[in-house]
């Protein structure tokens, strides 16, 4: 049986929606539903797993040449060859099919940016192709090898194994003149930029591979900048057209980083200790073996991170991995709002200022993963995350206003019912269209949920819940909204008798499929709630062909890279165990004594 | 096996410690961690999700507004204390309470304090002043706890040291848990661990990104009091508080007039191991400037 892909990203621009399939970006009339424009991946992106693994299976085999091959292969000059390797591999490394006159990295750095990949962090010490592959690179091992713990900090995906990546786009966003359509293909931590002709039709302009995996980015209100929020903490700023001044850079300002944490510019190597410095016998030995060991390799240089090439700049950062950003105004200043994995949300100034702290709007106990601000109250914000309620917020003030409850029995629970069963909720998307002057319709979905939780959010600012509406055909993988409706985009795989309900939803007259003659049931499916009707409207853009069939055996794959938020939540070992610790005490106990130099005493 | 019995008399005596041996000074034995934590990592933290949710009165019982009800441990807790840590039981209490009302709030912060020997030092030399450590690693703050409760005991007047507390918490994450905007005004970083490798200058406690949240916790005119050994992380610290917009390094003569340096220099456990082995000691100040209007 074939899978399906659904539409895991979308965007809205005018009355354009764009929806991105892997990384195939497609356009439609938002209330007619027709297809625009199709913009395809340069490469092929599904390959069955068997071939992948073979091909990794190789790849790790010869990795001793394995550098040289891969700057081959991505200078595109054996491209149909390279093809099934580029993009099959479980690959711990960017697929990016470098294509001449556009704007990534060179050759060299391509060779080098694929061993810090977020992936790495994902598989940690339980993937043991990690360590095999860091062994089999015999001309550097013990580098690569510390590239590859240094990813393994708690970024909330210890468990987790490595996912095969798949390249799609995980985020997206438009200008507001929808002149620029931004996206990020995930598997590459590639930032794309396309020029929009206000018709459908996309044209890249540029492709720019990010030091760190990109979790969201917004374009800021003048359209100039892109801020980009990873996976890391931290909100780089660049230019949405590469070579253009981003706004607010005062070349003046001293807001930039200092050196020695600007990604990529290699420093050469220094002690960074001196017999002053270390106290304890086996400090002082390791010093010496620095010494002798530099002495050995004259010229060698500590590489941290590979180089990016392009403008941009680090604006902001948290301790944690982020998972959402928005742009609020206030009293005409744009401030940036920062979500993170660690319950905080914090509210920055716009640039060039984006240093000073205005605020935190603290209290949500689990993961915060999606932030709102209505275009109808620009003063508040709507947050939802781990907790199974959604919060209110001024931000500006960081001042809860409200909590409601979200995901399984919302209804009853926002009817103040007893005491029910707790499930885990993780709300993945929210969005919002002012429907009249009284409300405002606020539509929200959880992951692995095929239920849209619709609010209405008053003109006073007061959130209530209205509805729910079940969207029968697959879990909601997106939401967008237009002036005039909500859409969202349906997980065609995890429903598998939609077509007969899509039929019956039309035979009952709340929606009608745009087509329903051509209709096919491995198609996409999006659900629309439209104005103060709250019918569903399915549209099954049919007149576009599209990816094909996910080949038997991805699917896990695919899942996995759909479905991320619920692998946030701190679990419950993390929580109450402390077995890591105490085994930390007792390697203490046996070695009493032994101190590093430079503790954090005081 | 010899783990095990080290870690019943670790036990033992950090029980007695806390009943007869009250007055005792703890052993640092029996409190040795690991040097390192790995500040990204979830561990096992406590900490309010507000600063306001937190209750500080068992932290500095001698500071407590008057006429407030004493809060009630239920006994699941009085059940929970022999399983987890003294400190994480506390903190478990403190967010559990109804938080009651100080007289004051906490001023200072001694990120990173080790074994307390700066906070026992400057207690008499801010003796108005409610200062905090913070410190990642359970034992070090275990025993922290036990010190300053034994010198509070010591002391018998209810006054000496009652100023100062320690809690573990990892800061690099939740500094603003803790502290509200411009709460603080002094903030000591001492002796930090160097990360000397490059990959893990994220994990230093002062980066471009973090020092927007020193500025944020504290007032404007507050200082980051920052001292270390290792020549290259002065550099660094400097290199990215210099490079803050929010912060401008104090002059040396300004630096050498302030009594918190002496104190900072000589009377860390850092500091004094450092002298022992007669190393550099590199001290830096910053003042957390007003924010330019926006």
């Amino acid at each position: 049986m074939s899978v399906k892909t659904g539409f895991q990203k979308a965007a809205i621009c005018g009355d354009i929606l764009f929806a991105a399939n892997g990384p195939n970006i497609y356009a439609f009339n938002a209330s007619s539903g027709a297809h625009l424009s199709s913009w395809k991946y340069p490469h092929p992106w599904l390959t069955p797993k068997d071939t992948a693994e073979k091909v990794a299976a190789q790849t790790e085999g010869k990795v001793a040449g394995t550098k040289d091959e891969r700057a081959d292969h991505e200078s595109a000059t054996k491209e149909d060859e390279a093809e099934a390797q580029e993009d099959g591999p479980p690959s711990k490394r960017r697929k990016v099919g470098a294509e001449p006159g556009q704007e990534v990295t060179s050759k060299k750095d391509e060779s080098h940016a694929p061993e810090p990949d977020n992936e790495q962090a994902v598989s940690g010490q339980q993937d043991p192709k990690t360590e095999t592959a860091a062994k089999g690179k015999g001309s550097k091992p013990k580098k690569e090898k510390a590239k590859g713990n240094g990813k393994d900090y708690g970024l909330g995906f210890g468990k987790q194994k490595a996912v095969l990546d798949i390249p799609m786009f995980q985020c997206m966003t438009t200008t507001s003149d929808g002149k620029y359509l931004v996206g990020v293909i995930g598997s590459s931590k590639t930032i794309w930029t396309f020029e929009h002709d206000g018709h459908g039709k996309l044209t890249e302009i540029s492709q720019r591979p990010m030091p760190k995996r990109p979790c969201s980015i917004v374009i800021t209100g003048d359209d100039k900048t892109i801020l980009s929020a990873d996976k890391f903490g931290d909100v780089y700023a660049l230019p949405v057209i590469p070579g253009q001044q981003p706004s607010g850079d005062v070349p003046t300002s001293q807001e930039g980083t200092p050196t020695p944490s600007t990604p990529g510019t290699p420093q050469p190597f220094k002690y960074q200790a001196n017999p002053l410095t270390v106290h304890t016998r086996r400090n002082l030995l390791a010093l010496e073996n620095q010494k002798r060991v530099a002495e050995q390799q004259v010229g060698f240089t500590e590489k941290s991170t590979p180089q990016v090439d392009f403008e941009h700049k680090l604006v902001l950062g948290h301790v944690s991995m982020l998972t959402d950003m928005v742009l609020g105004t206030h009293e005409g200043k744009e401030y940036i709002i920062t979500a993170d994995r660690d319950e905080h949300i914090r509210v920055s100034r716009g640039l060039p200022q984006a240093h000073v702290i205005e605020n935190y709007c603290l209290g949500h106990k689990e993961f915060v993963s999606v932030l709102h601000i209505p275009k109808s109250h620009p003063h508040l914000l709507i947050s939802g995350g781990g907790d199974d309620h959604l919060y209110l917020w001024n931000w500006y003030k960081g001042e809860l206003l409200q909590k409601i409850p979200v995901g399984y029995d919302a209804e009853a629970r926002s009817k103040g019912s007893p005491e029910l069963p707790v499930h885990p909720v993780a709300v993945s998307g929210i969005s919002s269209f002012h429907h009249n002057e009284r409300y405002t319709v606020i539509g929200v979905v959880c992951e692995n949920s095929s239920t849209l939780y619709k609010y209405l959010l008053s003109k006073d600012g007061e959130l209530k819940f209205s509805r729910h509406i079940d969207m029968m055909f697959g879990n909601a993988l997106d939401l967008v909204a237009t002036d005039g409706a909500i859409y969202v985009s349906l997980d065609p795989n995890l429903s598998t008798d939609r077509h007969d309900k899509l039929t019956e939803l039309t035979q009952q007259g709340q929606g009608r499929p745009l087509d329903t003659e051509n209709d096919n049931p491995n198609h996409f499916f999006w659900a629309a709630l439209i104005g103060s009707s709250e019918a569903m409207s399915p549209i099954l853009p049919d007149s576009v062909m599209l990816a094909d069939d996910l080949p038997q055996g991805r699917y896990d794959d695919l899942h996995k890279a759909l479905y991320t938020t619920e692998s946030l939540r701190k679990t419950g070992y993390e929580r109450k165990g402390t077995s890591n610790e105490e085994e930390e005490t007792e390697a203490v106990d046996a070695s009493e004594g032994v101190e590093g130099a430079g503790d954090v005493e005081g | 096996m010899g783990t095990h019995g080290r870690r019943q008399k670790r036990d033992a005596y950090r029980a007695a410690q806390k009943d007869e041996r009250a007055h005792e000074l703890p052993r640092k034995k029996f409190y040795r961690q690991r040097a390192h934590a790995n500040p990204f990592s979830d561990h096992n933290l406590v900490y309010p999700t507000r600063p306001e949710d937190m209750d500080w009165s068992t932290y500095y019982p001698a500071f407590v507004a008057e006429g407030q009800e004493e809060p009630k441990l239920t006994e699941g807790m009085e059940v929970h204390k022999a399983e987890i840590g003294d400190s994480e039981q506390r903190i478990e209490q403190a967010l559990a309470a109804k938080p009651k009302q100080m007289t004051k709030d906490i001023e200072v912060a001694d990120i990173g304090c080790g074994f307390g020997g700066l906070l026992v030092a400057l207690s008499p030399a801010l003796p108005d002043t409610l200062i905090l450590g913070l410190e990642i690693r359970v034992q070090v703050t275990d025993y922290v706890q036990d010190r300053i409760r034994a010198l509070r005991t010591q002391s018998g007047n209810n006054k000496d040291f009652q100023n100062i507390s320690c809690l573990r918490a990892n800061t690099m994450k939740f500094l603003p848990n803790f502290f509200r905007k411009a709460q603080l005004s002094k903030i000591f970083i001492c002796f930090p661990d160097p990360h000397f490798k490059a990959r893990k200058h994220k994990q230093r406690i002062v980066s471009t990104t973090l020092n927007s949240e020193y500025a944020y916790v504290l007032k404007p005119g507050g200082i980051v009091y920052t001292i270390t050994d290792v020549q290259d992380l002065h550099e660094w610290m400097v290199g990215h508080f210099e490079a803050h917009p929010s912060f401008e390094r104090i002059s040396e003569e300004e630096q050498e007039a302030d009594p918190c340096v002496p104190i900072m220099r000589e009377e860390t456990e850092e500091g004094k191991k450092v002298a022992r082995h007669q190393g550099q000691k590199y001290v830096a100040l910053f003042r957390r400037m007003e924010d330019p209007p926006w």
